[in-house]
């Protein structure tokens, strides 16, 4: 399978008053054609701001750098901002976390969703309309054409989802990034999304980046998963991997909050991990996660540690591995 | 004294303000340049070499000093009734100033009352405050400012009543707004409840947290009445001759204004100045006062 | 949206009626009619036939109802000064007032909304603070000054414009933009301050996330709906500049409905007066509905809520 995406040491820092925050670093990752990648972690970890970073759409005093940042064989690290808009929307899509807000009001769905094929591709007013009832009918919402005159106060939040993925398909783009699409609707609409992502992502051949905090949706949908922390990538795998035997401290902290039926005894305490996200305005010494990790040692306060390949396909980043590996 | 300069908390936070305050160049200048045009209306009578009324038709339109045919004499030069710029400039400034803070406390009496009264009591008496409001920014301002003063014959105290009864809008709207959410508060339903006055509640509560908002279209207003002045003046129905207003003086140097230029510049700029220090100034205040920076 | 804007034209009906109220004693109360009819060499018994003639002994609500009778059909009086009827008088100049308003809001609206799109889209660079600095100096300018330095400057000295009159359209030029520059700050800051809010909207993100072109996100996306609350100030701005005729169009000898008003405060020729106030009331009433109703008609959300 072609590489896709690929992300090689792709660092973000955004100056500010306080100093420099550098909210993104070291990220290294890809996602081949046709696969699901899900780069899961709490918030302010900087898993939306990669997904920016890949778009080209980070705020303007954002600082981007990248060893390689490579889609479809084309450098996007270099790209031109002509160039990056002709590839959004085309080669490469993203659908955004809040769908209420998504959409502008002030024009009718048909014409938000044309505007895109008017921008990419030369179609006839016919022509274009139609591909847009198609993808509307693909999304699963009923009575495309009506929909098409209708303006976005008018549809509900889990429709105008549906929109948003319908748009961002329009184009037959390869990447689909999805920054966690369903954190803003209920748990039905959510199944549902996170069903419809899947059904798309088989049908079109896409390669899918979704962004998640919600360790149930990346059992439901990722084949691979990436753990961030603090900015940084602390352990990737296989969904089954993952799940069945996390390495890094954080990730085993996280599935300990998971509550599985089955496998929880009823009374006992839920998994925690105590403490709060580090700062990362300024420099980072030694391992962000070490004043939370119940198995920290002193080392841990001055190394940084490196991604350790535990076998083919997982690798994490902990000095502990280290030590047992050596 | 000794013990407040010790506690290096409170020294630290005056420090804070004051690099605050000096640091925003907008209010700095407003200020500095409102001083100084202050100092030339106190101190008129000490600074003017001239009696600003002294005509001397052997003198007329003497250019300023920076010109060639300009004396020291008359560091502005003269009119075109031989009287010395500066002079009239220095008086002159009395006048706006006059003006400006008259008309800005009448308004915001007037504006001031109606808006309490409206946000505070609401129902009927809002509807109708509101109403008067709408009815008073149907009006054509200087249209009828100028007719009004037209009807009673213009005057400086003219003027001033005149504007003053204009000029409210901005005050109610502000204090209407502020008052309404005041009232919702649920402090202010306490204080009803254990039966506090309403004019003492009115004092306490509404007043202090409007003081800002206030201050910045008190600034607005002032700066409103000296334009609106100026302009009844050099239309010849505000202020009468011989009196110095900075209008006037643009209204009389007119006829000669292609010949001696700086008749109209100078005043002109006065105004502009002024005028702009007042709008910096009220700038200035807002973003001071702005929530972050409150305390 | 109906029901909406019927309410809030029978506001502007009240207000309407309330303004001429308000006209009509002002004038009746302050000084005495009939002797500025008869003029200054009248004696007593010719001001009081003149006072019967036209009813000034009545109670004032009947003369009020009378007049407001005579208004509504277009009949104003007679002018003191030119001894013919005011309506005419006033609808002659009214061309020149109104073109004159258009032309000083459209030079507002050239220079403000550009300025206002291009501060936002580079906030605290140069071309922010000049657009600061174009609306700091625009409001603190006193108009009939900056008339005059027009006349003196592009004028006189270098002899572009032409400095009276109303012939030809050079004859607007200057007095366009002294009115117009004073409406610029406000239109300036509005549009600035909108496309900030709407350029951090969502749906930009999701514009050019979909790889639109820049200009088509900030014009299409962005400046549409910025330019909602601007287009109700111009209207509320088109009735600041129609007064502000007044002094421009005296400054500049323009002979409009502005510098009628003057020369009839003057001559005390108050039927004139009264009749341009009405007529400036009546634009600024009809501005401010147009200015609601269009709001209301223009963002799509307060369309929705009030069920259009």
């Amino acid at each position: 399978m072609t590489a896709l995406l690929e992300i090689e040491e792709l660092s973000v820092d955004i100056p500010l008053d306080a100093g420099t925050l550098h909210a993104v670093r070291d990220v290294s990752l890809g996602v081949d054609r046709g696969e699901t990648l899900c780069v899961v972690g709490e918030s302010g970890s900087g898993k939306s701001l990669t997904a920016l970073s890949v778009m080209g759409l980070l705020p303007r005093r954002a600082i981007r750098r990248a060893r390689r940042l490579v889609l479809l064989g084309e450098d996007i690290a270099a790209a031109s901002e002509r160039r990056m808009s002709e590839l959004r929307g085309d080669r490469m899509a993203m659908v955004f976390q809040e769908p209420m807000t998504a959409l502008n009001p002030a024009y009718t769905i048909g014409n938000q969703m044309t505007e895109t094929l008017t921008r990419h591709r030369r179609l006839s007013a016919r022509a274009a309309r139609d591909r847009v009832a198609e993808l509307l009918d693909r999304v699963g919402i009923p009575a495309a054409g009506e929909r098409l005159s209708q303006y976005p106060h008018q549809l509900s939040g889990g429709l105008r989802q549906r929109v948003m993925i319908a748009m961002m398909l329009l184009c037959d783009p390869d990447l689909l990034i999805a920054d966690e699409p369903t954190t803003a609707l209920d748990v039905t609409l959510q199944a549902q999304i996170l069903a419809l992502l899947v059904k798309l992502q088989r049908e079109l051949g896409l390669g899918l980046l979704l962004i998640t905090h919600d360790l149930g949706v990346v059992a439901r949908v990722a084949q691979r998963v990436a753990v961030m922390y603090a900015g940084e990538i602390v352990e990737t795998g296989s969904v089954e991997a993952i799940f069945a035997r996390p390495r890094h401290p954080y990730t085993q902290g996280l599935l300990a909050c998971v509550p599985v039926p089955g496998k929880i005894t009823p009374g006992a305490p839920l998994g925690t991990i105590p403490g709060m996200v580090p700062s990362l305005i300024g420099e980072t010494v030694g391992c962000a996660f070490r004043d939370r990790c119940p198995v920290a040692f002193d080392a841990c306060a001055r190394r940084h540690p490196l991604p350790v390949a535990l076998d083919l396909t997982q690798t994490a980043r902990c000095l502990r591995l280290d030590a047992d590996a050596a | 004294m000794s013990a407040s300069i010790a506690d290096p908390l409170a020294v630290n936070a005056i420090a804070r303000l004051r690099r605050r305050i000096f640091g925003h160049a907008g209010f700095s200048f407003g200020a500095a340049v409102l001083a100084i045009v202050a100092l030339m209306a106190i101190l008129a009578p000490l600074l003017s070499p001239w009696d600003p009324y002294d005509q001397d038709l052997s003198r007329r339109l003497i250019p300023p000093i920076w010109h060639a045919h300009g004396t020291a004499a008359h560091l502005l030069g003269t009119d075109g009734l031989g009287r010395d710029y500066l002079s009239r400039l220095l008086y002159g400034a009395r006048i706006s100033l006059l003006i400006g803070l008259s008309t800005m406390a009448i308004s915001g009496l007037i504006g001031g009352t109606l808006g309490v009264l409206a946000g505070y009591f609401g129902g009927g008496i809002d509807m109708a405050v509101s109403f008067l409001l709408t009815v008073r920014l149907s009006l054509p301002v200087i249209l009828v400012a100028l007719a009004a003063v037209a009807l009673v014959h213009g005057s400086l105290l003219v003027v001033i009543l005149v504007l003053g009864f204009l000029l409210w809008d901005r005050f109610l709207v502000v204090m209407r707004s502020t008052t309404q959410q005041i009232r919702r508060l649920d402090y202010v339903a306490a204080a009803e409840a254990v039966g506090a006055s309403t004019l003492r509640i009115l004092a306490s509560e509404v007043l202090p947290n409007a003081l800002n908002n206030l201050i910045v279209v008190a600034t607005l207003e002032m700066a409103n009445a000296i334009l609106l002045e100026a302009a009844l003046s050099f239309l010849g129905l505000g202020v009468q001759p011989p009196l110095p207003s900075w209008g006037l003086m643009l209204s009389e140097a007119k006829p000669f204004m292609f010949f001696s230029p700086w008749l109209i510049t100078i005043p002109g700029i006065m105004l502009f100045l002024l005028v702009l220090a007042i709008n910096l100034l009220g700038d200035g205040v807002r973003d001071l006062t702005a929530p972050e920076g409150r305390g | 949206m109906f029901t909406f804007a019927v309410k809030r034209l029978a506001l502007a009906l009240l207000v309407a009626l309330t303004v001429s109220l308000i006209s009509f004693f002002l004038v009746r109360l302050s000084s005495d009619v009939a002797a500025a009819i008869a003029g200054p060499s009248a004696t007593a018994a010719d001001i009081e036939a003149i006072r019967q003639h036209y009813g000034f002994d009545r109670p004032l609500p009947v003369q009020y109802l009378d007049w407001l009778g005579h208004t509504l059909r277009g009949d104003f009086g007679d002018s003191l000064y030119f001894r013919k009827p005011v309506l005419g008088l006033v609808v002659e100049r009214m061309p020149v007032t109104m073109t004159l308003g258009a032309v000083s809001i459209l030079f507002a609206i050239a220079l403000g909304v550009p300025l206002g799109v291009v501060a936002a889209l580079r906030p605290n660079s140069w071309i922010d603070r000049l657009a600061l600095a174009v609306s700091v100096i625009g409001q603190a300018m006193p108009s009939f000054w900056f008339g005059l330095l027009l006349i003196l400057y592009l004028g006189v000295t270098l002899r572009l414009l032409p400095i009276s009159g109303s012939d030809t359209w050079r004859h607007f030029v200057m007095p366009a933009i002294t009115l117009g520059y004073y409406a610029t700050p406000a239109i300036m800051r509005l549009t600035r301050s909108g496309m900030l809010e709407a350029l951090s909207a969502d749906y930009i993100r999701t514009a050019r996330a979909k790889g639109l072109r820049y200009g088509k996100v900030v014009v299409k996306h962005a400046l549409r709906n910025a330019i909602i609350p601007v287009v109700a100030l111009t209207a509320v701005q088109l009735g600041f500049v129609l007064g502000g005729s007044v002094v421009v169009e005296t400054i500049f000898a323009l002979n409009g409905m502005g510098y009628l008003a003057y020369q009839s405060i003057v001559q005390n020729d108050f039927p004139v007066v009264q009749a341009i106030v009405l007529t400036l009331s009546a634009f600024y009433i009809v501005l401010t509905l147009a200015a609601d109703l269009l709001n209301a008609w223009l963002d799509p959300r307060l369309r929705a809520v009030s069920g259009a």
